[in-house]
This record gives structure tokens, C-alpha cells and sequence, in this order.
């Protein structure tokens, strides 16, 4: 198989008054898992489908293995794209959709046919080949269709929110067997999602979108631990967002929670936001302490506290079990902080003494 | 339409009697027509059997010349009615979903219009284009290609609509198909129903019209039942006998055509 690379350089697209892509650049090594995340109308799969040549654009070139493809019509540029809705053609059975590229391409009928059985087997679907589109589950059907966009051999793999129409647990397993497929084949892949999760799972680099451009690229720890800006950090996971004063050139007084231990850059005295991941923080109980309990969320293997300052504001605290012994709503805590702040920015603007965001 | 309905009146405990009477009554209500016209036209004018009105018919030469001109004109209008439907069809549902709802009021027009204006505007507009046809009969091709639009043209919209045209297309052509045999291919095997339907209807109203081909006086089928109504009364009633077993095969043929495509088996 051909190893391809994709870069996009520039990328253009306006609907009207409203900029799809502004300027959006990027590039996919080869074999590498390449995934655009981003709020819905942030243009990430417009940004997909004028890679396949679906959508024109204005301006910006994308180039496989450095050539120019961004003149070549649709069906001459060698994609292999899987749609969130499957798009399998009806009326022809698993086989038959595999083998629809290849019998486009000409390719003899005793090499599509061991072809055809040959992904069927990689997506583990050897014995559904005579059935219909209908008659498969819709996890069922995408691994057909990812079939299907394979057997083409295409320079690249381009996926447009594949999971997104699928059930929780289907999802999962998917996505992991999308991976599998996808670091087998050794193909350099776009992955289109809004689902942040989904995202730092099955990618090597993300690309996080936001108003037709990229915000972050960087490996899924990076764009987690260190994000850029503030989009980010709120976007991928769940964030605090703490409003508070400069005591030292390593900490932050916020009013009603105590000090944080925070590299601001700034002199004491100035306003700042911090943003902090609830995983980052802890509670111990504390009868004097000057935050309440609110709600206590199971979520399997940690708990999700939900603590209020005396002035009503909330934040949020992930603890494991262990920690949740003993702890109760309504009850007084403390609060301590386990690792670093994502960012702390500088705040002109008036200070509520806490604000939280998640 | 009978089985639907007895279906449903089994679960109340009507059931079999009930479901037979209905099919009687409609089976009735369609054939004893046909079956006192078969009677007519096969007696003769002392009262016994003779099939002298068919052997006078079939010795007709232009019983022969008008069936002949009509299904050539029903053949014909039936490929222009292709030729146009599907593409529009196929291109402003997958590419102008706008253009799509102005189609739909176009194809509505002829309904609208009464069919002789439409016509005198048709052959005021393309006098130019269509003079060489203007003579032949063959200018009824185009007209009643149009005149049915309202049926063919929304009978396939309907389908195409029904079959999510524009990520199938998406997909056909990311696999290196073009327009061509992405039509072919991937639309058409899934359209098929729709367009034996929309053909059909074109096909129908073609091998039926009367006003136009008497106005621009063309010997059409239809126009050679009137004219031999007025002179022989045993021979009309034979006429449309006939007629309606010319009607009839074609569209049985069709009909089970399109049940196979409709299991998907291609």
C-alpha cells in the first residue's frame, strides 16, 4: 500500500458571511491517527470533505506525499472516507459495497472478490458478506464501510464523526477497532469528532478546531495536560475556572478556597483566572472548613464532588472511593490541590470572586 | 388494498367471509363492465356469437397505423421523460435543495395550464427549434412528455428523496466513481421502482391522450377509437378491448419487474 502524507496549507471556505475555514493548516505523517476536535460549525468536517474534494474551496492547497491534489475531482483523488450515517449503497450486499471501488477501478473480478474477503476478515465480518446493508447493525455496517474505503487502497483514510450515530458501548469498541485497522494497514488517517473522549483515545496528534482554524496541535497528553489556550482546556475535559489575586511569583490567593500554587508570570497584586482540572484537586472533611459538599457523583471508578464556596459559587472535584469514605452533601471540607493549574491568564476584567466553568 | 383491511379485521374476529365479499364486490365492480363489453362486441347483429367485429378490425389498416404510432409515441415519450426526469431529478435533490422545491412547482405547471394553451405555447415557442418535427406526428413526444410531468416527474422525485441521494453520491464518488456511473450504479438499481413508476405514468398518459393529437389531428390509438365509435358500435367496444390487453401486458410486465428490484436482488 501506498504510504501517504497529507498536509493542508491555508485552507479557505466562507457560507455566505460565515468563515467554515479560516486559514485552517495541518499536516498527517504517514501512518499516523490525525484527529480534528471541535464544537459543532467549527468547520472540522468541511475541512474533511474538501480533502475528499466534496467541498470546493476558496483558497489553500492540500497536498498527498507533496503533490497538489486540490484541482483533482472527487472520484480521481484516491480518499477512502467513512460517513457518520455509513452511506452503504443498499442495494448490494457487505461484498458487493467492498468490491464497488474495485470494480470501478477495473480490477479483475478473482482479485476483488479475494480482496473483498480479505477486509471482510480484517474487520471481522467473514461470514456477513452475503448480507445486505439492512440486514447488518449499524456497528456492523460501519466496519463494512470502513472495509469499503480501505479496499481501494487510498493514500488516506478520512473518518467524518464514524462513531457518532452508533450506542455508547458499540462505540467503544469500535473506536479500539478502528485503531487496531487503522495502525495494521499503516495509513495516515483524519478522524473528524466533536466527542472529546473519543478523541484522546484513538489519536496520535489532535488538532483542536475552533471558528475554522486550529487552536492546538499536539499529542492527545499534551492538548489534556498543557493546552494552549483557554478554548481548550475547556474543551477537552473538565475544567475549574478559579478568579483570584497574585501573592507570590508561585501562588494565587482565591477568595474563599485558600491558595493555589501557580506560575503566573505576574506581580502580586494582579487579577488572575486559573484553570484547574477537577482530578487536580482534592477535598479532606473539616468542620471549620470554608467549602460545603453539594452533591456527590458516582461515576464507577472515582467520584464527582461538587463543592460550593460561603459566597455560592461552585466547583468541581474529582476523588477516588477511598477518599469519598466518610464524605457526605452537606457536610464542611477543605480543599487541597494535588498538581499543577492548566493556565493561569491575566483578568482586567472585574473579579467575581469565584467562577466556575465545566 | 382488500387484504390490508382484513388484515386488520382479523384481529376482531370479522374475518374470511367478510375479507371474500369485499374482493367479490371489487372484483365485480371491475370486470362485469369488461365482461358485458366482451359480450356485445362478440354478438352479431342476429344475436349469435361471431367474431366479425375483431376480424374487421384487425383487418384495418389503420387500426394497425394508429397502434403502431401510438406506442411509438409512447416509447419515444417514455425515453424523453427519462432522459430529463432523472438527471433534474437526481441533480437538484442532491446539489439545490432550493431548486428542488421550484422544480416541483414547475412540474406542477401543466396541471395548472389547460393542455391547449399548452400546447399553442409550446408550438409558438419552439417553432423555430421544431420545425422539422412540426409536421410528424413525433411532436407529440415532447408534449406529452410534458403534459405528464406532474405524474412522472414527482413519482421519481419521490423516490429520489426517499433514497438520501446526497451521501450516497458522497460515497460513490470518494470510491472513484463519476456522475455517470454513479448514476448508473449506485442511484438507478436503487431507483428503479421510482422510475418504472414515473414511466409507466408517461408511457399511460401517451398510449391515452385524445385532446391534442385530435386538435393537431394526428390518427393516434385514441383518436381511431372515437372515429370508429361514430361509425361502428360492435368495432368500438372491440377497439377498447383490445386497448385495454395492450394496456395491460406491458404494465403486468413492468409491475413484476419492479417487485424483483424492490427485494434488491440485482
Amino acid at each position: 500500500m501506498e504510504r501517504g502524507e497529507l498536509q493542508l496549507r491555508n485552507l479557505h471556505k466562507s457560507y455566505g458571511a460565515a468563515k467554515a475555514l479560516d486559514g485552517l493548516s495541518l499536516s498527517v505523517g504517514a501512518g499516523e491517527l490525525v484527529v480534528l476536535l471541535g464544537p459543532s460549525g467549527c468547520g472540522k468536517s468541511t475541512a474533511l470533505r474538501a480533502v475528499a474534494g466534496l467541498e470546493s474551496l476558496e483558497a489553500g492547497s492540500i497536498l498527498v506525499n507533496s503533490q497538489d491534489i486540490s484541482r483533482l475531482k472527487a472520484s480521481k483523488r484516491n480518499m477512502g472516507m467513512v460517513f457518520q450515517n455509513y452511506s452503504l449503497f443498499p442495494h448490494q450486499n457487505a461484498r458487493e459495497n467492498i468490491e464497488f471501488g474495485l470494480k470501478i477501478r477495473k480490477v479483475a473480478p478473482a482479485s476483488r472478490r479475494k480482496r473483498a474477503g480479505d477486509l471482510l476478515e480484517l474487520v471481522g465480518l467473514q461470514d456477513f458478506g452475503d448480507r445486505l446493508p439492512h440486514q447488518l447493525s449499524g456497528g456492523q455496517q460501519q466496519r463494512v464501510a470502513l472495509a469499503r474505503a480501505l479496499a481501494i487502497e487510498p493514500a488516506v483514510l478520512l473518518l467524518d464523526e464514524p462513531l457518532s450515530a452508533l450506542d455508547a458501548k458499540v462505540r467503544v469498541a469500535l473506536r479500539e477497532e478502528i485503531r487496531r485497522i487503522q495502525r495494521e494497514v499503516g495509513i495516515a488517517t483524519l478522524f473528524v469528532t466533536h466527542d472529546q473522549e473519543e478523541a484522546l483515545a484513538v489519536a496520535d496528534r489532535i488538532g483542536v478546531m475552533r471558528a475554522g482554524r486550529i487552536e492546538q496541535f499536539g499529542s492527545p497528553v499534551e492538548i489534556y495536560a498543557s493546552p494552549a489556550t483557554e478554548f481548550v482546556a475547556d474543551f477537552v475535559g473538565r475544567v475549574n475556572r478559579l478568579g483570584g489575586t497574585v501573592v507570590s511569583a508561585s501562588a494565587v490567593e482565591i477568595p474563599g478556597v485558600g491558595q493555589l500554587s501557580a506560575e503566573t508570570g505576574l506581580g502580586p497584586g494582579a487579577p488572575v483566572n486559573v484553570l484547574i482540572r477537577p482530578e487536580q484537586l482534592g477535598i479532606r472533611e473539616n468542620p471549620e472548613g470554608s467549602l460545603r459538599i453539594v452533591e456527590l457523583g458516582f461515576m464507577g471508578s472515582s467520584f464527582h464532588a461538587r463543592v460550593a464556596t460561603e459566597s455560592g459559587a461552585a466547583l468541581s472535584v474529582t476523588i477516588s472511593p477511598e477518599e469519598a469514605l466518610g464524605l457526605r452533601p452537606g457536610i464542611c471540607a477543605d480543599l487541597f490541590q494535588r498538581g499543577p493549574v492548566l493556565l493561569a491568564l491575566p483578568d482586567q476584567a472585574t473579579l467575581s470572586p469565584v467562577a466556575q466553568l465545566d | 388494498m382488500a387484504t390490508v383491511a382484513a388484515t386488520g379485521l382479523d384481529e376482531v374476529g370479522v374475518g374470511r367471509p367478510f375479507r371474500a365479499a369485499v374482493l367479490v364486490l371489487v372484483a365485480g365492480f371491475f370486470l362485469i363492465p369488461v365482461l358485458a363489453s366482451a359480450r356485445y362486441s362478440l354478438l352479431g347483429t342476429h344475436g349469435h356469437i361471431t367474431l366479425s367485429a375483431y376480424r374487421s378490425l384487425f383487418a384495418d389498416p389503420n387500426f394497425w397505423a394508429s397502434l403502431w404510432l401510438s406506442f411509438k409515441i409512447a416509447v419515444g415519450s417514455m425515453l424523453l421523460t427519462a432522459s430529463l426526469v432523472v438527471p433534474t431529478s437526481i441533480w437538484v435533490n442532491s446539489r439545490s435543495p432550493r431548486l428542488a422545491r421550484a422544480m416541483d412547482a414547475i412540474s406542477l405547471l401543466p396541471l395548472g395550464v389547460p393542455s391547449v394553451v399548452v400546447v399553442l405555447g409550446f408550438l409558438g415557442a419552439y417553432h423555430g427549434l421544431l420545425s422539422i418535427l412540426l409536421s410528424s406526428p413525433l411532436i407529440l413526444v415532447p408534449i406529452y412528455a410534458m403534459l405528464a410531468l406532474p405524474y412522472s416527474y414527482r413519482t421519481f422525485d419521490t423516490a429520489v428523496r426517499a433514497l438520501q441521494v446526497g451521501p450516497l453520491t458522497d460515497a460513490a464518488h470518494s470510491l472513484g466513481a463519476g456522475w455517470i456511473a454513479t448514476t448508473l450504479h449506485v442511484l438507478l438499481p436503487n431507483l428503479r421502482v421510482g422510475l418504472l413508476g414515473s414511466l409507466i405514468l408517461s408511457g399511460a398518459y401517451a398510449l391515452g391522450e385524445f385532446v391534442v393529437a385530435s386538435l393537431l389531428s394526428f390518427n393516434t390509438f385514441p383518436v381511431y377509437i372515437v372515429q370508429i365509435g361514430l361509425t361502428a358500435a360492435a368495432e368500438a367496444v372491440a377497439v377498447s378491448l383490445v386497448a385495454l390487453l395492450i394496456a395491460f401486458l406491458p404494465l403486468s410486465v413492468i409491475t413484476l419487474a419492479g417487485r424483483g428490484g424492490s427485494k434488491g436482488v440485482v
